[in-house]
């Protein structure tokens, strides 16, 4: 595969603020790829250095191979992109909004191209209704039908589930798979939610506080086979006894003196803690947690603000 | 280009806010001529009466005095300080108030470029101005003129006064309010400048009436000193430069010289200094705009 996006280096500061610090990625054609961290983490920033909103400090940012900041007009005409939250005008109908965004790009298309883009979001039957009266799920429709309204071939969303209630969230999600599968579109999403991103990606980076903490394919990131179980428990000395003479534990990850974090196969956990109740350890709960969210919370440590992002 | 104007037309014409500026000039302009059409002719008394040292006037020249023609000037004076905030209404809102809206990404995420954004809403801030004064004159002049009928124009000045055979005013008119709308329209590119340094619209605004109401503060001025060296340089002093059209050239004997202005060069100069000012306020947003951060 060819990489579409090159960035390198990529560093933004804003006063004696640093929001990005040397960040590089590589996205590939035809990939979905995740943008992940909590909010604050520099992901809007990037995509906003992505989009020439907003102008890089230092690094470089190639596209489709060529320097984003000399063929900005050449590159622009073959993304589309949401960022931060659809904003249209809202004394206009969809239909409007969506013929102003084609001629934006510099295309005149057929009424029945727009109804037919309308029609893919699911809007068709309210093309004449002003913005201002749809719901925030209509609002991130209409943004997606006006990104891809000159068909290009890259896209980007930047947290595109934001404020949408559960079946929004799910119709986007049903959105970006098929672009990606119907239509081999490549998209670059950004969340602060695992879940979303493990649903739809097929790589990821993890940015925090500014860093790029890891970036890689979700398969080889996630062991199916594996899981993270997290113990609370009495007696720490103990259960660090037991853990050394099991083999099939990965790593041990103590958070507190009664809390840790164990990598593990999944169908381990009953074993485990037979033998730590054997030991005489007192097991006060045991909850499976999801690997890449234990990931996560390895890569940017605060736990305190991870409850946020696993929300 | 044509097609990016049109929308940003389309944007603007159909905002209700919009609709204020227009209505709001209709009121001012219908109060002045119902005043005048009950009380028009105590007016004309009170305007003469600052010249009747000097001069004698008959009932029948008071009476052809108060005519379309003159109600139009009248309004012109008091409307065209007044303009400046309806102006900035619109070009103050060009940028920040698309800022506000997060509308701004919506158009900087496409291919367009951002000396081309700031072009094109300048020109469309440019015929806003046009179809604003279009309107004054259909309601100033056509209107006055439907209503109080056609006669000689007689403007009064320290110096005298000014009388323009009926058959002189229009082609005056016509270049007034096209000088005006060059004044006007420095007033929409420097709200465009003060548009692009912000992130909300009321800014641009009170900042814009600022600028001007201060700069017409020191245009007013009689300090011998601002005289030369500071007054020549504001744009409030050359916004007024229309009145120029008005004022005209006369024989030996006194009379008036049929298609005559007093002093073209002053106007032309202040039209050049308006100009001047309109590329300076445009090339400073362009050049802000083209690095400014979008974190809205």
């Amino acid at each position: 595969m060819s990489s579409l996006v090159r960035v390198s280096h990529l560093s933004k500061r804003f006063g004696s603020f640093q929001a990005v610090r040397d960040v590089s990625f590589e996205v590939q054609a035809g990939q979905v790829y995740g943008f992940l961290g909590q909010n604050g983490a520099g992901k809007s920033t990037t995509l906003r250095m992505l989009m020439t909103l907003i102008r890089p400090s230092s690094g470089s940012i190639e596209v489709f191979g060529m320097d984003l900041l000399r063929h900005r007009r050449a590159i622009l005409r073959q993304i589309g992109a949401v960022i931060e939250k659809p904003d249209h005008y809202g004394y206009l109908s969809a239909y409007e909004n969506l013929r102003m965004a084609a001629v934006l790009c510099g295309i005149r298309p057929t009424r029945k191209k727009l109804m037919e883009q309308l029609d893919f979001v699911g809007l068709a039957d309210r093309y004449k209704s002003p913005v201002k009266t749809f719901s925030q799920g209509m609002k991130q429709r209409l943004g997606i039908a006006t990104a891809l309204v000159h068909e290009p071939s890259l896209i980007i969303l930047d947290e595109p589930t934001n404020g949408l209630d559960p079946q929004g969230i799910a119709d986007i999600r049903e959105l970006i798979r098929r672009l990606s599968r119907e239509q081999g579109k490549t998209l670059i999403v950004s969340s602060h939610l695992l879940s979303e991103i493990e649903l739809i990606a097929d790589s990821l980076l993890i940015l925090h506080q500014g860093e790029k903490r890891m970036e890689g394919a979700l398969r080889d990131l996630l062991n199916p086979a594996e899981t993270v179980a997290e113990f609370e428990l009495s007696n720490r000395a103990l259960t660090d006894s037991v853990f050394a003479s099991i083999d099939f534990i990965a790593s041990v990850d103590w958070r507190s003196e009664q809390q840790c974090c164990v990598r593990l196969p999944k169908n381990e956990i009953p074993e485990i803690v037979r033998r730590l109740t054997e030991a005489g350890v007192r097991i006060q709960s045991v909850a499976s947690r999801h690997s890449l969210e234990y990931y996560f919370l390895q890569l940017t440590q605060t736990e305190s603000h991870a409850s946020a992002v696993v929300d | 280009m044509l097609a990016l104007l049109w929308i940003e037309l389309n944007k603007i014409f159909r905002r209700p806010r919009t609709y204020i500026a227009f209505g709001a000039m209709a009121a001012i302009v219908w109060l002045i001529q119902l005043a005048l059409y009950f009380d028009g002719q105590a007016y004309v008394d009170l305007m003469l009466s600052n010249l009747s040292g000097a001069f004698e006037f008959s009932e029948v020249f008071k009476k052809q005095l108060l005519n379309g023609y003159l109600i139009c000037f009248v309004i012109l004076n008091t409307l065209l300080i007044q303009m400046p905030l309806l102006v900035a209404l619109v070009a103050g809102d060009a940028i920040a108030g698309e800022a506000s809206q997060g509308t701004l990404r919506f158009q900087l995420t496409r291919p367009i470029s951002r000396s081309q954004l700031i072009l094109i809403k300048f020109a469309a801030s440019a015929m806003y101005v046009i179809a604003l004064l279009i309107w004054l004159a259909l309601l100033a002049l056509a209107g006055s003129v439907l209503l109080f009928g056609m006669n000689d124009l007689v403007v009064l000045r320290s110096t005298g006064i000014d009388q323009m055979q009926s058959d002189d005013v229009l082609w005056r008119y016509l270049a007034a309010f096209g000088f005006a709308s060059m004044a006007l329209i420095t007033v929409a590119a420097l709200s465009l400048l003060l548009s692009v340094l912000a992130d909300n619209p009321i800014g641009p605004i009170i900042a814009t009436m600022s600028v001007v109401i201060v700069f017409t503060i020191l245009s007013e001025l009689n300090i011998p000193l601002y005289d030369t060296t500071v007054k020549p340089w504001l744009f409030t002093t050359h916004m007024v430069a229309w009145k120029g059209f008005f004022y005209v050239q006369a024989d030996a004997e006194g009379t008036t010289l049929r298609g005559s202005i007093e002093n073209l060069p002053a106007i032309m100069r202040s039209l050049g200094i308006l100009v001047g000012y309109i590329i300076l306020f445009l090339g400073t947003a362009i050049y802000i705009f083209k690095r400014k951060d979008i974190l809205t």
